[in-house]
């Protein structure tokens, strides 16, 4: 079972992540950070489009994503993933510019498992993932 | 003098003896030729409208077409976003560069201070500010590469106002669009009076003046 998979990956730093960000700058910079941080299975789409596929094909443990993407946006992914039987237990962390309290809530509401505004630090998407893999631990 | 003939007298004198007349034919006839004066100057004001309009389209579809009056064309101000965009994506990657080759020869200097930890003849205070060092750089250029994401966010307006500008300039072609169809078509459909060719002459007559 994924949810159990996942669970057992708290702290596992070989599990697989896909990065969703249209701008290639902060794919590198998010994945430079998770690099820092031990992971290293880390693979790059570049809208919602893009990952749906690779999601679906590959064994993800994590994605992070943008918000605001052409195509299909980080919302739409993230809604995409949760209907998906194959996908919803996949945590997913938003990382975007897009502050406004009803998006908060809209991607609270469709299931997001973090939050984090741009611009952001390192410290800040160590803490958001770290309390992600908690809060799975605790539930399994 | 009676009140109640006062709305009377207050009307025009063209108007009031039509109102003595006993010819209903020259009164029906004296009504419609009232009515196409009013029309007539119903028209030129609409077609003065049409025209002006007409005009300021063309002017403003004529500046974003070539620039002129000092206004940069639509397409061209959307490019030159979308060249600064691709600029500032690459000036980030290259910090980026720098930071990660940065970065390695920091660890490699950490490295090495830490190897010589069982060399006698190493001086131990220089390996502990070489550790620090190589510490310090560690975390700045850790900060100086999420810094980069100025890119993303600058990136992110310079594309919302790119889509807006395509925006603009499609509505602004719709409107040159529809300003060109009201010039050839929509005051004539308004001036069709029914069954009165002579109405219609006469407007197509005051339109042909504002060049419809």
């Amino acid at each position: 079972m994924l949810k159990n998979t996942v669970a057992e990956n708290v702290l596992d730093r070989n599990i697989k992540i896909l990065v969703v960000d249209d701008f290639s700058t902060m794919r590198r910079i998010i994945k430079n950070l998770l690099q820092e941080l031990g992971y290293s299975n880390i693979q790059e789409a570049d809208d919602g489009n893009t990952a749906l596929p690779m999601l679906r094909a590959g064994k993800f443990d994590f994605v992070v994503t943008d918000w605001n993407m052409p195509e299909m946006t980080g919302i739409d992914l993230l809604k995409a993933i949760r209907a998906d039987p194959a996908l919803k237990a996949i945590p997913v962390l938003m990382v975007t510019a897009e502050n406004s309290r009803e998006q908060i809530i809209e991607a609270a509401q469709s299931g997001v498992n973090g939050y984090i505004v741009k611009p952001f630090t390192g410290a800040t998407l160590k803490e958001k993932i770290d309390r992600i893999f908690e809060r799975l631990a605790g539930r399994a | 003098m009676d009140s109640t003939n006062e709305p009377t007298l207050a009307l025009p004198e063209r108007i009031r003896a039509l109102l003595q007349s006993r010819d209903s034919s020259e009164v029906e006839h004296a009504i419609t030729q009232m009515v196409r004066e009013r029309e007539n100057a119903l028209f030129i004001a609409l077609g003065q409208l049409a025209r002006d309009l007409h005009e300021s389209v063309k002017n403003v579809a004529g500046a974003l077409a070539d620039g002129s009056d000092g206004l940069d064309a639509m397409p061209a101000a959307r490019q030159r976003l979308h060249e600064a965009l691709a600029l500032s994506e690459q000036a980030a990657h290259h910090s980026l560069d720098i930071g990660d080759r940065l970065l390695a020869h920091s660890d490699q200097l950490a490295a090495r201070a830490m190897s010589s930890a069982g060399n006698a003849d190493a001086d131990a205070d220089l390996r502990s500010a070489v550790l620090a060092f190589a510490a310090t750089c560690r975390d700045d250029i850790s900060a100086l590469r999420v810094a980069q994401g100025w890119q993303d966010l600058t990136g992110q307006r310079m594309k919302q106002v790119a889509a807006f500008l395509a925006r603009v300039e499609t509505s602004v072609l719709a409107l040159v669009q529809l300003a060109g169809s009201l010039g050839a078509t929509a005051p004539l459909a308004a001036a069709l009076p029914r069954g009165e060719s002579t109405t219609q002459q006469q407007v197509d007559d005051l339109l042909e003046q504002f060049g419809f």
